[in-house]
């Protein structure tokens, strides 16, 4: 299966990429799966998706951060940091 | 309820947000503006002089603050908080313009007007909404020190605690 992964502020300056196409097995329906992939592909740097203050969206859907949280083929997993305005 | 919720890179002119509110509403007796600006960063430190130690704040050129959205996501994010204002406030309209990108000190970041029949329901809500900007729109910033460092900042202990307190506070209509 296939996920697009994006990443903000500075997760995005981290991995030097603000939007990666993932291609993986079928095995990988999960975001704890993803996330290892993700550690293979980025090696220390993913380490820092692993905060508890990072939240994820799915498809645009911000929904925290939960490794059994279920990936369907081809949903954008966003990893947000800590947001500010104003 | 009006809601007009913009994110973009231009400026904004506040002027004509007043003009084209009060076009649309014949019953809008209280419309609030707030206008945030982007500050000139400062150092603080100190010099000994023959009498006293003073603090000394020296501003540094060349100091900048980055903003960056996620498209979508942040125009919804934005309407949530001007829907819990809707709900606590009888208000006519609400206006929000979010500056992304590199923006120079003095510039204009943000914008929220708040439109009512009466004033305490515009002063209130508009207060809220920053308040609620600072620690739930999904935005991210960082800033640019004078000598070219820089640095994603976060809301501040003191941001989630002024949104906190709106849990307590009963609305004045």
């Amino acid at each position: 299966m296939t996920n697009t992964v994006r990443y903000f502020g500075r997760l995005r300056e981290t991995f030097g990429v603000d939007t990666e196409i993932i291609a993986h097995g079928a095995s990988a329906a999960t975001l704890g799966a993803l996330l290892t992939v993700l550690r293979t592909r980025h090696g220390e740097r993913a380490d820092a998706l692993l905060s508890p203050r990072i939240r994820v969206s799915i498809d645009g859907e911000i929904l925290g951060f939960d490794s059994a949280m279920a990936l369907r083929d081809g949903c954008e997993v966003a990893f947000l940091p800590p947001v500010t305005g104003g | 309820m009006e809601r007009h919720i913009h994110i973009q890179a231009e400026d904004f002119s506040v002027d004509e947000v007043l003009s084209a509110i009060r076009a649309r509403h014949g019953q809008a007796g209280a419309v609030v503006t707030f206008v945030g600006l982007v500050r000139e960063r400062a150092t603080l430190h100190t010099e000994t002089t023959p009498i006293d130690t003073v603090g000394v704040a020296k501003l540094e050129a060349g100091s900048a603050l980055y903003l960056e959205h996620f498209p979508g996501v942040t125009e919804r994010s934005i309407a949530a908080i001007a829907d819990q204002a809707a709900a606590r406030w009888p208000l006519l309209e609400i206006v929000i313009v979010h500056r992304v990108g590199w923006l120079e000190p003095r510039e204009q970041i943000v914008l929220v007007v708040t439109v009512s029949s009466h004033r305490h329901a515009a002063f209130e809500s508009a207060a809220f909404l920053m308040d609620y900007l600072k620690t739930d729109a999904v935005l991210w910033k960082k800033e640019r020190a004078g000598d070219g460092a820089e640095t994603w900042i976060e809301a501040t202990s003191g941001d989630l605690a002024a949104t906190e307190a709106w849990a307590d506070h009963d609305p004045r209509g």
